[in-house]
């Protein structure tokens, strides 16, 4: 049960691994990471351009040549992106960014489709010479009296722990009660924002202000808020490695100058301290303004983190798993699933919904879990994507009994709401649907994937004029990487008359490659 | 960011794209939607209002649609009335 290193040069060698000499492409070990290699590059669910995927290949097949130390900016721009000899990696960032699509590429392909892979391969920040590492082939669970010796091998116990995941929940089977566990939701750790005047009401504002943020991230049900102790700071600041140590922290100062006062907020990665988001906020100090600003600025906040595509999906999409692999794997699923929804791309959808289906199998309380994989039965629907013979045929009763229980499990989930309103939509009941949305909508009005796809709905059951409005909006707010309601805001101008300004959404859409959604 | 899969694989763009260019008489890019269309989504043009119904709740809504449809010359075949015009 040994993860090792294969072909790494020193530098990038895990603690544990074992650097092999390559001994040239006959190799048996250059031969499997040469498969893994296609294996990835072939697979539709690998999230990556042509490009990333002529980049993957190029760096892993020159560490194979034996010609690791050539691998740099300018020889991959050179042979990979055509670029001629005249490239200055400093002023052309083109392969720094490449290399960034293609590193979440490949975390996003290990912790979904590529889970149960043998070999991993990885590119480590700092320079663009792939990794390789074998990870141990799934044995039985190990019994409990042998976890003490997997805390102090920590590296071992994930590659363990990963193993274990593959093997199809057999745990579950065989424990009966013993399993409380939940999914590996992010946990954010709100510091009190600090007071930089320490003058007049400043305290009070650094007070309001920390406390309002949580009341509104907290209504974002994917993300384990929790509150700051400033006793505990020395403690909070060595970052752990159990599910339960936040994963981020949102800390801040206030500073009071003249009339107004000024936020400066930044979310940290608690695994490395580096600064993941950072923004600034300014407010009118005028008492009759003071608490409407306040509202305010905690709403944008919650909203930039707390989103699905905000800051802390992102940097959770672009991570490797920090826990045990059963929890991990389950919220990536989630994850995937925005992933997906992000490229609407009919090849990823069933292994995204075998990977929900199994989530809930694992943990069946998990509410967003049964949420998203009721959107999932929806798509089936509402994309016409081809039935795989071997599943059972698409049925909106199974959208609808799965969101069902979403809701049952937790009713202020907005991720189960809307399920259910997309379930009745599709199940000819709009009336119900859009009643639903609206009570989601009061219950979170910053969550703009609700407000986006309420917005449509609520358009295209005729209210043209909130709908278009709501969908305008969540565009605005939502800065992730989906422009997703172009469309919807074709059909807005289109259905208002203004035909140039519907050709001009749509021809948009056309070059941003961006998916359509009705 | 440039994604893999273009907006162009999915139907319903396609079919929008052709109501919108249809409406509004831009022939070139009508022509081209409704080919793409014939090519990949046979089934989606021979039932066209009921899938506009599944998704659009109000009749005038749908018979605005499948008039600009026509336009872009696709004619779905009729079950329901050609709207005067």
């Amino acid at each position: 049960m040994r993860e090792r290193s294969i072909m790494g040069s020193p530098p990038f060698t895990s603690a544990m691994g074992t650097p092999l000499e390559m001994g040239g492409s006959a190799n048996p070990e250059a031969e499997s990471v040469r498969a893994q290699l296609y294996r990835i590059v072939k697979s539709p669910d690998f999230d990556a351009t042509e490009r990333s995927r002529k980049f993957l290949t190029y760096i892993v097949e020159e560490v194979i040549a034996g010609r690791a130390d050539r691998i740099k900016a300018y020889a991959i721009a050179v042979e990979v992106f055509g670029r001629d000899e005249s490239f200055d990696a400093h002023s052309d960032p083109v392969v720094r960014i490449e290399a960034g699509h293609l590193r979440r590429a490949l975390n996003l392909y290990y912790v979904t489709v590529g889970v149960s892979d043998e070999i991993v391969i990885s590119i480590p920040k700092g320079s663009y010479v792939p990794k390789f590492d074998v990870r141990p082939v799934p044995t039985p669970p190990v019994p409990v009296a042998r976890r003490a010796r997997w805390q102090r091998a920590f590296p071992f116990a994930i590659a363990c722990l990963m193993a274990l995941a593959m093997l199809p929940w057999l745990a579950v089977n065989r424990g009966g009660g013993e399993r409380l566990q939940t999914p590996a939701l992010p946990r954010l750790l709100v510091r009190h924002f600090d007071d930089l005047t320490n003058a007049g009401n400043s305290q009070a504002i650094a007070r309001g202000l920390t406390q309002e943020i949580i009341g509104q991230i907290a209504k974002f049900k994917d993300i384990v808020t929790v509150e700051g102790d400033p006793r505990d700071e020395k403690g909070a600041s060595t970052a752990g490695s159990s599910t339960s140590d936040p994963r981020y922290v949102l800390a801040g100062d206030i500073n009071v100058i003249d009339n107004e006062f000024r936020l400066r907020a930044r979310v940290l990665n608690r695994v490395d301290n580096s600064v993941i988001w950072a923004s600034s906020y300014t407010g009118d100090l005028q008492p009759s303004k003071l608490i409407a600003t306040v509202t305010d600025i905690a709403r944008q906040v919650a909203t930039s983190l707390g989103q699905p595509y905000g800051v802390i999906y992102r940097a959770d999409a672009s991570q490797r798993p920090q826990s045990a692999p059963d929890d991990w794997q389950a919220y990536a699923c989630t994850l995937a699933y925005y992933a997906y929804r992000a490229s609407l791309d009919g090849k990823k959808h069933p292994s995204v919904r075998k990977c929900l289906e199994d989530a809930v199998r694992r943990f069946p309380n998990y509410a967003t879990a049964w949420a998203l994989l009721s959107q999932a039965y929806v798509d089936e629907i509402r994309f016409r994507y081809p039935i795989d013979p071997s599943s059972s045929p698409a049925s909106i009763d199974r959208a609808l009994d799965a969101a069902r229980r979403a809701v049952e499990l937790d009713s202020e989930n907005i991720r189960a709401l809307q399920a259910q309103m997309f379930a009745l939509y599709f199940h000819g009941e709009a009336d119900a649907a859009l009643k639903i949305g609206e009570q989601a909508l009061s219950l979170n009005p910053n969550d703009t994937e609700l407000v986006g796809e309420y917005g449509y709905r609520l358009a295209l059951a005729g209210n043209w004029e909130r709908g278009c409005a709501l969908m305008s909006e969540a565009r605005k707010r939502n800065p992730g990487p989906l422009a997703y309601y172009e469309s919807g805001l074709a059909l807005c101008s289109y259905f208002k008359g203004d035909l140039r300004e519907a050709a001009m959404w749509i021809t948009r859409r056309r070059r941003r490659r961006t998916p359509t959604i009705i | 960011m440039d994604h893999k899969t273009p907006a162009s694989e999915n139907p319903n763009y396609h079919l929008i794209a052709a109501a919108i260019y249809g409406e509004a008489g831009q022939a070139a890019e009508a022509a081209r939607e409704r080919a793409w269309l014939e090519a990949h989504a046979p089934r989606l043009i021979a039932n066209t209002r009921s899938e506009l119904a599944l998704r659009i709740v109000r009749r005038e809504d749908v018979d605005h649609l499948m008039q600009s449809l026509r336009k872009a010359g696709i004619a779905p075949p009729d079950e329901d009335r050609p709207k005067s015009n």
